[in-house]
């Protein structure tokens, strides 16, 4: 809870004079979210529940709610032992990818937060690479690099390390892989970011109490630095659970993730109602993990400094 | 108690005397380094790919020639598709920002009930899959009777774009200390001023992170922009992915790799501005 | 001058306001058309052999969508009252989907001339509500300097594909590309099965399943397994393997099956709402023999227009359309999301 208590007044409500506030319209504060609101309701919800209607099968455009509604695209989804699969995998794979980048991109964050090497611009750029060149590319770079006569599987035969080439692409090693990849800045730079705001005089202070600078990492600049990973991981599991290009393209037919499911069921059977009612469910499973996440990490518990 | 590397280090600590930050883990540059090549290494590949003079893609390329970048500019969609990213790009960048900092203002530092719900509902458009997104928009703009433009894009674009500003921002605010703000405020300064003159700089990693994320995936994103794609709002990943769909040859790679000098440039030059500042 | 974080946020800000004022975008109604595109070769031909014949005939501007038959069709569906395209080439599935909302029209020979020339099946397939310009046959291709003697009939493939012994090597379509429901349903009857009777064809894929490197969901990563020969033998469409051949491919041969070939015709559609009469002579276009022509050198496709004259070096390539067969389409419909799930627990699990 605040530190301070009657003191944590809102920073942005208009005052009279007097410094602290007092009996300031709190709620006026929170007006400031009103475009932002706004735009989520107009931008997420009202599409939301036309998803959600034609899920049920209502047409969509003239938009009419008559006609034969029904849960049925629900029954079957929640029959249908293959999405429940699908769905398993799909949330496993982004947890693991957000694992993953969040331990290869902390040190990265760390050396752009910290250092003053004259590399560390050519770092910033580099790790906006990924992302920046599209999932197209990514996609086939990796398969290049990947592939049977790829540059992993000519070094290795050229060093005489194997004699067949390994089957590393269309697996779900590639999909993490690519996931990773192409995630990575949305990793490294909230961390950077909330690194860069930690005040040094507290790693200082740990110091010169006498501790290894392994202990003040994991006991001052960690615990701190928290809220970014935090970030960083939802960010990046959320991607990864609305990934389409890269399982389609990296993937076998035994890595299927949900969004590729919604793909084929609106296209390939035609059926966009089924397609319409998956996406609902996917989307509010990551509502919820959205929810637990925010309540979990509570990063609104009032940060009026420690 | 164990010993600091260096002896200097040790005394300056005990000193407590202010000076550089540490130098890092003498592994940490090595890490990074290696970290930084397996980043660029699909992107080196396809880069030599783009010179290839094979017209079929394939690893190790047969030759080298610039055909590829020089067919480029002939090509209509590729023009008209490279000024539609920019502008959707930044425009949505720029409404994701003007929406997204007051918001995150009023979360992070509000008190009134339901902060918590709004919160979420600020962040909501995270959750849901692109590919779904880009057939919802589509739905809507439907829905409410609009003609698809490059308007669909840049309000779509905002959306998906706008909750990651949001959130390095309220990350970036909730460890700021609200005592420089008081501080400021108890000088005399009106919210405003403290605003502009407390907050906003110490904001700005926060903020610049999440503009330039917002940018970056509307430049590059496909799965929204796919469905509201008309003859005129087409953008360039759209463009590339449904050359790539139906295509196999090396001038993909060419106008990808174009796709990234443009945002390497535009990173570089939003890095340069910020860090000017720091 | 160094430019601080709110400058830069408002020069995005102009660049966006700049970006809505633009006016040059709005064409006349009339002397322009919308029409549908693949990327890539496609839209090449589109403009260099048919848009400038078009725009000699009529005077019109061509305007090219970008996508797929499955995002065209949304947009179509979503906005009747003013469909943001004119013409759209379709896939044979949403053809039908478009007729059954009634939101195409009936084409004519008064409206499009060059339909007389056209054999029926090209357009009595949907009613005449959309006719093909050109059609794909399916076959096996294969690396001839790996495989000796390559199969005659489906069944014979099926066969050998299940015992291994093409190895691990062979590439086939996923669930996800649209062609793969009438796949499944010509590789049925070929086994002497039906639509209602798809067991044959199950039986044999999962059989084949294990040899399987790749099922692939887009033809442009059949043709990247081919390229990079991580399959040596597969399921795909002549014009792609005949267009990869000419490129300098020389152990790929292509081949097909007896006993009849599936094939692929993509209906073009005139939308209903849109610039309708130009949209006829744009499909008008589309048939025209001499477009026709240098987009069958281009593409490898056989154009459905009889009075195209195939050049004497190439005729042995093209499918006579009495061996092609497509399946009744509203039964492939019906037929389809059993298709999938059965697919889906039993090629998936």
């Amino acid at each position: 809870m605040a530190l301070t208590g009657a003191g944590a007044a809102p920073a942005a409500a208009p005052a009279p004079v007097a410094p602290r506030g007092g009996a300031r319209p709190r709620a006026r504060t929170g007006l400031l979210a009103a475009p932002m609101a706004a735009l989520m309701l107009a931008g997420f919800l009202l599409p939301g529940l036309l998803m959600f209607a034609s899920s049920l099968g209502a047409g969509v455009r003239p938009f009419s709610l008559q006609g034969e509604l029904s849960w049925a695209k629900y029954a079957e989804l929640a029959g249908s032992a293959y999405l429940w699969r699908v769905l398993g995998f799909t949330l496993a794979v982004s947890a693991g990818v957000a694992l993953v980048n969040a331990v290869l991109a902390y040190p990265v964050a760390i050396f752009l937060a910290r250092s003053r090497s004259r590399l560390n611009r050519l770092c910033f750029l580099i790790t906006f690479t990924p992302v920046a060149v599209g999932m197209n590319m990514v996609t086939m770079g990796w398969l290049i690099v990947l592939g049977r006569n790829g540059v992993i599987n000519s070094l290795l035969s050229m060093a005489g390390l194997t004699s067949e080439p390994l089957p590393l692409v269309y697996g779900m090693s590639a999909v993490v892989i690519g996931l990773a990849h192409i995630s990575f800045t949305f990793m490294v730079l909230p961390i950077e970011a909330v690194l860069r705001t930690i005040d040094p005089a507290l790693e200082r202070a740990a110091r010169s109490l006498g501790a290894s600078r392994w202990r003040t990492f994991v006991d001052v600049t960690l615990p701190l630095s928290w809220e970014g990973v935090a970030a960083g991981m939802l960010i990046v599991f959320m991607q990864s659970c609305g990934a389409f290009v890269i399982p389609l393209l990296l993937g076998g037919s035994g890595t299927v993730m949900l969004p590729v499911s919604i793909w084929e069921t609106m296209t390939v059977a035609n059926d966009r109602a089924g397609g319409a009612a998956i996406a609902v469910a996917l989307t509010l499973i990551a509502l919820a993990i959205l929810a637990v996440q925010l309540k979990y990490f509570n990063p609104l518990r009032d940060g009026d400094g420690r | 108690m164990s010993t600091p590397a260096r002896p200097s280090e040790a005394s300056a600590a005990a000193r407590g005397a202010i000076r550089a930050p540490r130098r890092p883990f003498p592994l940490l540059g090595a890490y990074v380094a290696l970290v930084c090549l397996v980043l660029v290494l699909p992107l080196a590949v396809v880069l030599v790919i783009s010179f290839d003079t094979a017209s079929y893609i394939n690893f190790p390329p047969q030759g080298f020639h610039l055909q590829w970048y020089r067919s480029l500019p002939d090509n209509a969609t590729f023009a008209r598709s490279f000024a539609n990213s920019l502008i959707v790009a930044g425009a949505s960048t720029a409404l994701s920002v003007l929406a997204g900092v007051p918001a995150a203002l009023a979360i992070a530092r509000g008190r009134f009930r339901g902060r918590g719900l709004l919160y979420g509902l600020c962040l909501s458009s995270l959750t849901v899959p692109w590919i779904v997104y880009g057939v919802a928009l589509l739905f809507v703009w439907g829905f409410l009777g609009l003609r698809l433009s490059i308007w669909t894009l840049i309000f779509g674009h905002t959306v998906i774009g706008a909750p990651y500003v949001l959130r390095t921002a309220v990350a970036v605010l909730r460890d700021m200390p609200a005592a420089y703000e008081r501080g400021a405020r108890s000088l005399g300064a009106g919210p405003l001023r403290a605003f502009l003159t407390v907050t906003l700089p110490l904001m700005a990693p926060g903020i610049r992170a999440g503009a330039a994320f917002a940018f970056i995936i509307s430049f590059v994103n496909i799965p929204v922009s796919l469905f509201v794609t008309t003859a005129e709002n087409i953008t360039m990943p759209v463009a590339v992915f449904n050359y790539m769909q139906y295509n196999f040859d090396p001038s993909v790679a060419a106008f990808s790799i174009l796709q990234l000098v443009v945002i390497g440039l535009f990173i570089g030059f939003a890095a340069r501005a910020a860090r000017q500042e720091a | 001058m160094t430019i601080n974080r709110r400058q830069f946020v408002q020069a995005l800000g102009g660049a966006g306001a700049l970006g809505a004022l633009r006016p040059g975008l709005v064409w006349a109604q009339d002397k322009s058309i919308t029409v549908t595109s693949l990327g890539g070769r496609w839209e090449q031909s589109i403009r260099t052999h048919f848009a400038p014949l078009f725009k000699k005939r009529t005077g019109a501007d061509v305007n090219i969508v970008l996508g797929g038959p499955a995002q065209w069709t949304a947009q179509i569906e979503t906005q009747p009252d003013h469909p943001p395209l004119d013409a759209v080439d379709n896939s044979e599935i949403l053809a039908v989907n478009l007729i059954d909302k009634k939101l195409v029209l009936p084409l004519t020979p008064e409206k499009v001339p060059n339909l007389r020339d056209v054999t029926p099946l090209f357009y009595e397939t949907w009613d005449s509500y959309g006719v093909s310009y050109q059609y794909g046959a399916s076959g096996i291709w294969y690396d001839k300097g790996k495989i000796a003697q390559a199969p005659d009939s489906w069944p014979e493939f099926l066969e050998r594909a299940g015992k291994g012994e093409f190895g691990k090597r062979i590439a086939f379509p996923d669930i996800s590309y649209p062609w793969t429901p009438e796949l499944i349903w010509h590789l049925a009857v070929s086994l002497g099965g039906s639509m209602q009777n798809l067991d044959p064809a199950f039986d044999a894929l999962k059989r084949m399943r294990p040899y399987i490197t790749k099922l692939w969901g887009t033809a442009v990563e059949a043709e990247r397994l081919i390229v990079s020969r991580e399959a040596e033998i597969g399921w795909l469409w002549d014009g792609r393997v005949y267009a990869m051949m000419d490129a300098g491919d020389k152990s790929l041969e292509f081949k097909r099956l007896k006993p009849d070939t599936l094939f692929s015709l993509v209906p073009a559609q005139v939308v209903k709402g849109g610039n309708v009469d130009l949209a006829y002579q744009w499909i008008d276009t589309l048939l025209d023999p001499e477009p026709l022509l240098s987009y069958y050198q281009l593409i490898q496709y056989t154009p459905t227009n009889t009075k195209v004259v195939i050049p004497e070096a190439t005729r042995s390539r093209v499918m006579p359309v009495s061996e092609g067969r497509v399946p009744d389409m509203r039964e492939l419909i019906a037929a389809t999301p059993g298709i999938i799930a059965r697919w889906n627990a039993e090629m998936r699990g």
